[in-house]
């Protein structure tokens, strides 16, 4: 299906890919350099970090000086606060299509073409990469399965993989997005706004890479959790 | 004789609403508010003064014991005061958050500037 699929350099000019980051020192640099080395334009926020990681955004953005973007968070504000950011600044910049993208490495930099595919031809204003839940670690999978079918419900949108980090938009359709969350409910937040700005919408599934660092982050029980009270929350008072 | 605890709550309340009627004048709380807690403290002078005087309201809601209505009120409020108390901590995330993305947002713009020069 994705084939022969080739994004032109002039389009990749455009696409911004905005990437959270908090504590990823470790990983951070290889994810940045692995996408700005395929020509894209980065807006990476570090969200606060404790450990080195804005040092390491810095360190890098000096290798590819035109490609990266590099913000920062006084203090840590959650992945969905600093998700907001990288899109506003991205934003700025007039860019055709925003990508988000996660910082651990846990998505491969060759898929950024897959999911945007949709967008560039004009069959999607949104894209999802869906991360194939049989590849997840069981107590992921688990979470993950549970999430998705709470943000069918709540939200009214049938997706594969709901807290996925890999996601497309037009700018137009970035534009429309009124995303308010501040952690990792995010993820169920762009997809309450897809639905409800009638958005074209695909889901791409992507690749994802499972190491033992990317696992110790995302969506768990107890941010699951977090996450339902704060979508019951949002039902009863929105 | 008079017992001293009533004594004791009345000089409380009326530091009290001494305070919040300060306050109140400086705009630092609103009229509704004021309202809610002088009428607080008027309850709770009816009550050191007059322990019975509980039962009465208690018999108006069906309630028993005039303790028990005491007890139930104070339940109530402080259920109230701590949904209130996490509203705003939540409005003052928001706030915080606005802060630190927008002088993130600034930040950057400014490096960009410095790029071109």
């Amino acid at each position: 299906m994705e084939s022969n699929f080739k994004i032109s350099d002039e389009d990749k000019k455009d696409i911004y890919i905005v990437i959270p980051a908090y504590n990823e020192e470790k990983r951070v640099g290889k994810v940045l350099e692995e996408v700005a080395s395929l020509g894209y334009k980065i807006v990476v926020v570090n969200d606060g970090s404790k450990d080195d990681t804005l040092n390491v955004l810095l360190n890098t953005q000096k290798k590819y000086p035109n490609n990266i973007y590099v913000l920062s968070h006084i203090i840590n504000r959650g992945a969905g606060a600093a998700t907001r950011t990288g899109l506003d600044a991205a934003l700025l910049h007039n860019p055709k299509y925003i990508v988000t993208f996660d910082a651990d490495g846990q998505h491969a930099p060759g898929d950024i073409e897959k999911v945007c595919e949709p967008l560039v031809k004009g069959d999607a204003d949104a894209v999802i990469g869906a991360r194939p839940f049989e590849d997840m670690p069981r107590s992921k999978n688990f979470a993950n399965t549970v999430m998705t079918y709470l943000t069918q419900f709540f939200y009214k949108l049938k997706v594969k993989d709901s807290q996925t980090g890999f996601r497309a938009f037009t700018v137009d359709a970035a534009r429309k997005l009124k995303i308010e969350a501040q952690g990792y409910i995010i993820s169920s937040e762009f997809i309450k706004e897809i639905h409800r700005n009638n958005l074209k919408f695909e889901e791409v599934t992507i690749t994802t890479i499972y190491t033992p660092e990317t696992q110790a982050k995302g969506t768990n029980a107890v941010v699951g959790i977090k996450i339902m009270l704060r979508m019951i929350k949002q039902k009863i008072f929105d | 004789m008079i017992p001293l605890y009533p004594i004791f709550f009345i000089l409380i309340a009326v530091i009290a609403i001494v305070f919040l009627y300060f306050k109140f004048r400086e705009n630092r709380i609103s009229l509704s508010s004021f309202i809610v807690w002088i009428i607080l403290w008027i309850f709770i002078v009816i009550f050191a003064i007059d322990p019975d005087a509980s039962g009465v309201f208690a018999a108006i809601f069906g309630i028993t014991r005039g303790l028990d209505f005491i007890i139930i009120i104070a339940i109530i409020g402080l259920l109230y005061l701590s949904l209130k108390l996490f509203l705003r901590i939540e409005n003052l995330q928001q706030d915080i958050n606005k802060l630190v993305r927008e002088l993130a947002i600034k930040n950057e713009i400014d490096l960009e500037k410095d790029k071109k020069d």
